[in-house]
């Protein structure tokens, strides 16, 4: 069973995925986001503006809405500032209570807390649960060990707008049946193509795989050479249903959510870190391969913008059901895990 | 540091036979170069000479003499 086509552009279905998919579980950001009190990341996910804080007691999340005249407390994005909107000074505790405001008359305050909702951590990884459940993250650790994936502060960040839903980039990244097609001047140059050896596992929520360039075009002796921890791989997850980790060779860590705008709009925030191996490296190389991987993944990212877009378009003209092959087990997977959720929404 | 020397660390660095190879070789041109020897050079230079060759140099580079002025010049500055 595959998720229906209709489901890929209607904004009805989109509206319920938000209350329910989306409430289950959505990446909030990394411990680097918030490492110093008052780091926060502030997001709008549907009709919902939250934004993310390090309190005095924890990574806490809360309603971003001022009670005072609704502008948003943090703005979009992220940074370091009290919890204090910026209008007209209303304040706010690490539990959500207006703590201040200045030259109020206290009598007309009828709502002073701001709704709050659970995050949960694993692996230097930060969930929201939206629904008001706290999200389920007890595969998060493994998914990380195997791909080898250990989250660092950011050497590069960018955003990315898509003109498709935002289950057509989960999708595009479940399979590597695309690349000798798609990736013409990024994957296949680097030795990996539709017919390298794959591996992969699912889980109740998360997915991985690996892939291993085709012995000819092994080159894990003349890395091993650069550095001793690394390899000739490059392994993937998926935390469902929005983020995307990734590891290169041992070297390079990329993270990427998915940010759906509405049914046919999505944006994709990724960004690229170092992973333990490249740290020991000396800095002339470090730089380097910072800037060879943020030109890979521009250049890979707008080859599968491409491709993305043109299933969005095929999707809303008349068409047949998906037939997914054995190379797309990862996409059956994830359709498995949809359906689930949503009973066909 | 010799430029002999040299010649025969940049071979071992690109995985090339060292008598194959001189300072007019154009060494982005040879079969068996691609972009992980820019790394293996940026860390020959490194470990070798202790210095900084960047990406950049390499790509302005043609020859092995080019590497060979970066990496000597640097050499002599950081004296
Ligand atoms: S709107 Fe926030 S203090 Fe006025
Ligand atoms: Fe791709």
């Amino acid at each position: 069973m595959s998720i229906d086509r209709r489901c890929y552009g209607d904004p009805g279905v989109f509206a319920r995925e938000l209350e329910t998919i989306f409430a289950e579980r959505l990446f909030a950001g990394t411990q680097a986001d918030f490492a110093r009190p008052d780091d926060y990341r502030s997001l709008r996910i549907g009709r919902k503006a939250v934004t993310i804080r390090r309190t005095r007691s924890g990574v806490r999340a809360f309603d971003n809405v001022c009670l005072h005249r609704n502008a948003l407390i943090d703005l979009p994005g992220c940074g370091n500032r009290p919890f204090r909107c910026g209008y007209h000074g209303w304040s706010y505790a690490d539990d959500g209570a207006l703590a201040a405001a200045p030259l109020v008359d206290k009598a007309s305050i009828a709502r002073c807390r701001l709704g709050s909702y659970p995050v949960s951590e694993s692996g230097g990884l930060h969930f929201l649960g939206l629904g008001g459940a706290a999200p389920v993250v007890d595969e998060v650790a493994q998914v990380l060990a195997d791909t080898g994936v250990v989250p660092d502060t950011p050497f590069h960040a960018a955003v990315m707008e898509h003109a498709c839903n935002w289950k057509l980039l989960v999708e595009n990244v479940l399979e590597g049946y695309h690349l000798s097609f798609v990736h013409g001047d990024s994957f296949r140059p680097a030795g990996f193509t539709s017919t390298g050896r794959y591996a992969w596992h699912g889980g109740r929520y998360t997915s991985w795989n690996e892939m291993l360039p085709a012995d000819a075009a092994d080159k894990t002796a003349a890395l091993r050479r650069l550095a001793s921890q690394a390899g000739h791989f490059y392994r993937h997850a998926y935390v469902f249903p929005d983020l995307f980790l990734s590891n290169t060779n041992g070297l390079v860590g990329f993270l990427s959510h998915v940010i759906p705008v509405d049914a046919t709009r999505t944006r994709l925030a990724w960004r690229l870190f170092e992973l333990p191996a490249l740290k020991a490296l000396p800095p002339a190389l470090r730089q380097h391969m910072q800037e060879e991987a943020i030109a890979f993944t521009q250049q890979a990212l707008a080859e599968d913008k491409v491709l993305v877009e043109a299933c969005q378009q095929g999707l809303e003209a008349d068409g047949f059901e998906v037939q997914l092959q054995p190379q797309e087990a990862r996409i059956a997977h994830f359709h498995a895990l949809y359906l689930a959720r949503t009973n066909d929404v | 540091m010799t430029i002999d020397d040299f010649i025969e660390k940049f071979a071992f660095a690109i995985e090339v036979e060292a008598d194959t190879l001189t300072l007019d070789i154009r060494f982005k041109e040879l079969p068996s170069w691609d972009s992980l020897n820019t790394l293996a050079v940026i860390a020959m230079a490194d470990a070798d000479y202790g210095v900084t060759v960047t990406g950049r140099d390499i790509e302005a580079s043609t020859t092995v003499a080019d590497i060979w002025a970066i990496v000597s010049s640097k050499c002599a500055a950081a004296k």
